[in-house]
């Protein structure tokens, strides 16, 4: 014990060294596969089989020090500035609208030429950021309430994910809602809300799927694929396709046929059915394992959070991670239909990238101010520990 | 209150709950992909990525005696395009522009072949090489060049009905092309090699190569000299005296080698269509696949083997009265004329029908049959040429219609109730004045493989017909028909000595002759040392006229041409005046 878990002082303990672990197996992880993923394309595009893997080291060397800070940083400053960030992000957002790249029918990225960002990534986390001191600083009744909660609740979500849909990117949208969502869950909304926030939710994204064009295609080609492998559904069979004949131990690293331009997106969505194709199911399950194992730790640290704001940032960086990394093994498997989000720490992207680093240096934060890490010891938790005891005792 | 609800965090178990069941639920199709269905992905995988393609093997060179080349083949490109890659109307746009440029048509033909299609599409086939190679330099998305070749045929028409042609396939499809293809085309070989998605090989996948043998030269017997001498000389013929076909052929006696084989109708390379079904007949080599009634040519047969079995000599005389009686049936002459008393030598002068009837009468049905037989005659000569009919001889043993009766047998002698080839023909009259020997016709003299390996098809005898003194009785018998002791006839040549026989034969038709004739004329130079035989036939001439009168002048100038040609010394004095 140390001195701050005896005197219930504010002072950071050890960190989660399982989360730190799990960061850096994961993202050396991606760089590996986004190297063996990205060569042919590299080649093929830019003449360069080293153009992606260079760049994502990069990115990578980005993301190390800004996790390095956030484990540093003590997680509540972002409570204190936390309207000033979600100012900022709305703006960047609707910059990325106004004056953003377009690149196959998306304007998602700002920026020009070699350096480009892409807003929405670093929004998941802004926006988790945001809602968390917004959710703490009410009362349980309050959320509970249709003006108050719900309301206020919708126009929030609606706002960011109105403009990342505007992008258009339907991935990210689903992955920031089912973020909120989650966040609203577990500070304390009522099952009627969540009812009703499903019901709203499965409408609009069937709304939306049904008037946009190749989103549409995607859905359906999910739901046809397998009577026409070279058409609508190619993209989806593709990936099952290279998944499959990975076998148990896949072709081997580099080996993969699948990204010489049969799997859409190889090196950055698709880059799962990279991993089956050469790795095979040694190292699918390995990396489904791992976001798993990443989730637990992180909903650990929720758990064991030192306060309300640090319980829901660390619930919903769990929750993000885990649920993105979902969908898009879910979306390349053919379980759901392909969303297009990529998959975290594993897909090239740089701001996607350093986002998540930076999102761990976050919940690691946290963890050193979590219950168990010397860093809290007051009367609430003893008053517990009362309670559990004498309810045995009972 | 706030602080109390960061102690209730049991919540995050149910989301917690919700994504890991989700989890589970992958983990399973990851099993069931990857553990269940892993044989089947395999096999699908494989499918879309394994690409073969056959490489054609350089199809040998068809050459001409002296190496002159009639058939070779040129590097090509077929031209493709991959669907897939124009699933991309913008790319396939510009695509298709550049490409209908290059080819010189336009967008909207290519553009008509790629809708609706999958996989790859052929746009054109035997691009030529160098347009090809800037084709490629252009990188057009989704453009595909295959090598191929084309079959060119230097000459032009010249000896068509000899080479035959191939298909796209680079099989060889009728003549020589075709007899001899598996000399011509060598052993096709394989390129299996994975792909992506525009069909490029992928780097790193597996590829296996047979390589292709290069076929090998086929050298013909045929002269193109006199190949182009015949053929000039049948179509001049054919036009002069109203024919609708025929046929005009050189050949060695000696080793039974074709220097010539010109034959109507025929294809032609520049109109060739093997859809059109008119056209089909014509790819026959009518030379070999064409019977007839050869009319009194044939009496030399029977007079050679009436002679070679010591039955009668050129000087055996018998009394001509016009008509030869066979079991009630009446035989008379060509024109009804009465030659009266008559040599053996007469009889073929006159072409006297009795005579012929008077030789096979003494030989008796089955020595003749014996002596057609030796002659080639009813069987396939075995030339280098496909479709070849076997010809039709008439015997006692087999049931006929109308029935088998002695008369056919005096018909025979003077070449009626029988069907020939003009390659049997010729090979039989070959025998005849060659010394004895019946020659295998052929066609092929050597095939060169690609390391310059030369392969001499040798002569080959078939049967001994006939003792080379009665051979030699022959050729006189045969120069009294052309140099008649104070006659003329229009099948001498003028500066050789020869031999000949002409043949004048109504069609036959079921159960009767039509009213168009073939006439022939079967002619050999120099006497003593025969270096040509030709056999020349003109078919449904409507003029009416004799072999003699038709044919005979045709093989006249063909015979001193050639033989000058051919650098023989002429052997007879010129006449002044004819």
């Amino acid at each position: 014990m140390t001195a701050a878990s005896r005197t219930g002082e504010w002072a950071p303990g050890r960190p989660d060294f399982a989360l730190l672990a799990l960061t850096a197996v994961l993202t050396i992880t991606g760089l590996v596969a986004v190297w063996s993923a990205s060569f042919v394309i590299g080649l093929a595009t830019f003449g360069d089989a080293n153009y992606f893997i260079v760049r994502q080291v990069a990115w990578a060397a980005l993301g190390l020090v800004l996790m390095a800070v956030a484990i540093r940083t003590d997680y509540r400053i972002y409570r204190k500035y936390s309207v000033v960030i979600m100012a900022g992000t709305i703006a960047t957002l609707a910059a990325v609208l106004l004056v953003g790249v377009e690149v196959n029918g998306a304007r998602r990225w700002l920026g020009s030429g070699q350096l480009t960002v892409q807003p929405a990534e670093f929004a998941k986390l802004t926006v988790i950021l945001y809602l968390a001191a917004w959710l703490a600083s009410k009362e349980n009744s309050a959320i509970r309430s249709v003006e108050h909660g719900l309301f206020p609740f919708i126009v929030i979500i609606g706002l960011v994910g109105g403009l990342i849909m505007l992008e258009p990117s339907l991935g990210t949208t689903m992955t920031i809602l089912v973020i909120t969502v989650t966040m609203f869950w577990v500070a304390g909304a009522s099952f009627t809300q969540m009812l009703a926030l499903g019901f709203a939710g499965a409408l609009a994204i069937g709304l939306l799927a049904s008037v946009s064009g190749y989103r549409a295609d995607r859905l359906s080609g999910f739901f046809n694929g397998a009577s026409d492998p070279a058409g609508g559904g190619f993209q989806t069979l593709q990936s099952v396709m290279a998944i499959g004949n990975g076998g148990i131990h896949g072709l081997g690293l580099g080996a993969s046929r699948g990204k010489f331009f049969y799997i859409p997106e190889s090196h950055t969505d698709g880059v799962f059915a990279i991993i089956g194709e050469e790795l095979g199911l040694v190292a699918t399950v390995a990396v489904l394992f791992l976001f798993m194992l990443l989730m637990f730790r992180g909903f650990q640290v929720a758990r064991r959070a030192r306060d309300e704001y640090g319980m829901l940032v660390a619930t919903g960086i769990a929750t993000w991670i885990a649920s993105q990394a979902l969908l898009n093994i879910g979306g390349i498997t053919r379980i759901i239909p392909l969303t297009g989000v990529p998959l975290p720490f594993l897909s090239f992207g740089g701001t996607a990238l350093a986002s998540v680093m930076f999102a761990m240096g976050v919940l690691i934060n946290i963890s050193r101010y979590g219950r168990d890490r010397g860093g809290y010891n007051d009367e609430h938790s003893a008053a517990r520990r009362r309670r559990v005891i004498s309810r045995r005792r009972a | 209150m706030a602080h109390q609800r960061a102690h209730g965090t049991r919540r995050v178990w149910l989301p917690a709950g919700l994504l890991g069941a989700f989890a589970l639920l992958v983990f399973g199709r990851l099993v069931q992909l990857q553990v269940l269905q892993h044989d089947r992905y395999a096999e699908l995988a494989n499918q879309e990525l394994i690409s073969d393609n056959t490489i054609y093997a350089a199809r040998g060179s068809i050459l001409d005696r002296n190496g002159n080349v009639l058939a070779a083949s040129v590097d090509t490109w077929d031209v493709y395009v991959s669907t897939r890659a124009w699933k991309d109307p913008a790319k396939a746009g510009v695509a298709a522009k550049a490409l209908a440029k290059a080819l010189n048509t336009d967008v909207a033909a290519i553009q008509a072949k790629v809708t609706g299609r999958t996989g790859d599409v052929i746009i054109t086939r035997d691009l030529e090489y160098e347009a090809g190679k800037s084709l490629a330099t252009l990188n057009l998305d989704g453009v595909v060049l295959m090598p191929n070749t084309a079959r060119v045929y230097p000459e032009g028409d010249l000896a068509a009905s000899v080479l035959g042609f191939i298909g796209q396939d680079n099989t060889g499809l009728a003549g020589i092309e075709a007899a001899e293809n598996d000399i011509l085309q060598g052993k096709p070989g394989k390129a299996v090699y994975e792909r992506d998605t525009v069909g490029e090989p992928i780097p790193l996948g597996r590829y296996v190569v047979d390589q292709p043998q290069a076929g090998r030269d086929v050298v013909l017997t045929i002269d193109r000299y006199l190949q182009q001498l015949a053929e000039e000389r049948l179509a001049q013929g054919m036009k002069e005296h109203n024919a609708r076909g025929g046929s005009i052929t050189i050949m060695d006696p000696m080793t039974g080698e074709i220097l010539a084989s010109a034959s109507q109708p025929s294809f032609s390379y520049s109109t060739l269509d093997l859809s059109d079904p008119k056209q089909t007949e014509f790819f026959k080599n009518a030379s070999v696949a064409n019977m007839y009634e050869p009319g009194s040519v044939m009496k030399i047969v029977t007079a050679a083997a009436a002679i070679d079995q010591g039955l009668v000599t050129p000087d055996t005389t018998y009394v001509d009265t016009g008509v030869a009686s066979i079991y009630g049936i009446e035989l008379r002459n060509w024109s009804g004329e009465v030659w009266g008393k008559q040599t053996m030598t007469g009889v073929l002068q006159h072409s006297i029908n009795t005579g012929a009837v008077f030789m096979v009468e003494k030989l008796g049905q089955e020595k003749f049959h014996r002596y057609l037989d030796a002659f080639g005659f009813g069987k396939p000569t075995g030339i280098e040429l496909q479709g070849e009919a076997t010809g039709v001889i008439r015997t006692p043993d087999k049931n006929w219609d109308p029935p088998w009766s002695p008369v056919d047998l005096a018909t025979q002698a003077f070449g009626q109730s029988i069907s020939v080839t003009p390659i049997q023909m010729i090979s039989a009259i070959a025998a005849a004045i060659n010394g004895g020997n019946l020659m295998r016709p052929h066609l092929v003299k050597a095939t060169i493989a690609a390391d310059g390996t030369r392969n001499e098809i040798q002569p080959e005898i078939v049967d001994r017909a006939i003792s080379e003194a009665t051979s030699a009785t022959i050729r006189k018998m045969m120069n009294a028909v052309v140099d008649p002791v104070g006659g003329y006839n229009p099948g001498k040549p003028q500066e050789y000595t020869a031999g000949g026989k002409s043949g004048t034969a109504n069609v036959a038709i079921p159960n009767g002759y039509d009213d168009t004739q073939i006439a022939s004329f079967v002619g050999f130079a120099p006497l003593d040392n025969p270096r040509i035989l030709v056999l020349v036939k003109l078919d449904e001439n409507q003029d009416f006229l004799t072999g003699t009168q038709a044919a005979g002048p045709i093989f006249s100038k063909l015979a001193d041409d050639s033989l000058h040609y051919l650098n023989v010394l002429p052997d007879a004095p010129k006449r002044v005046s004819r």
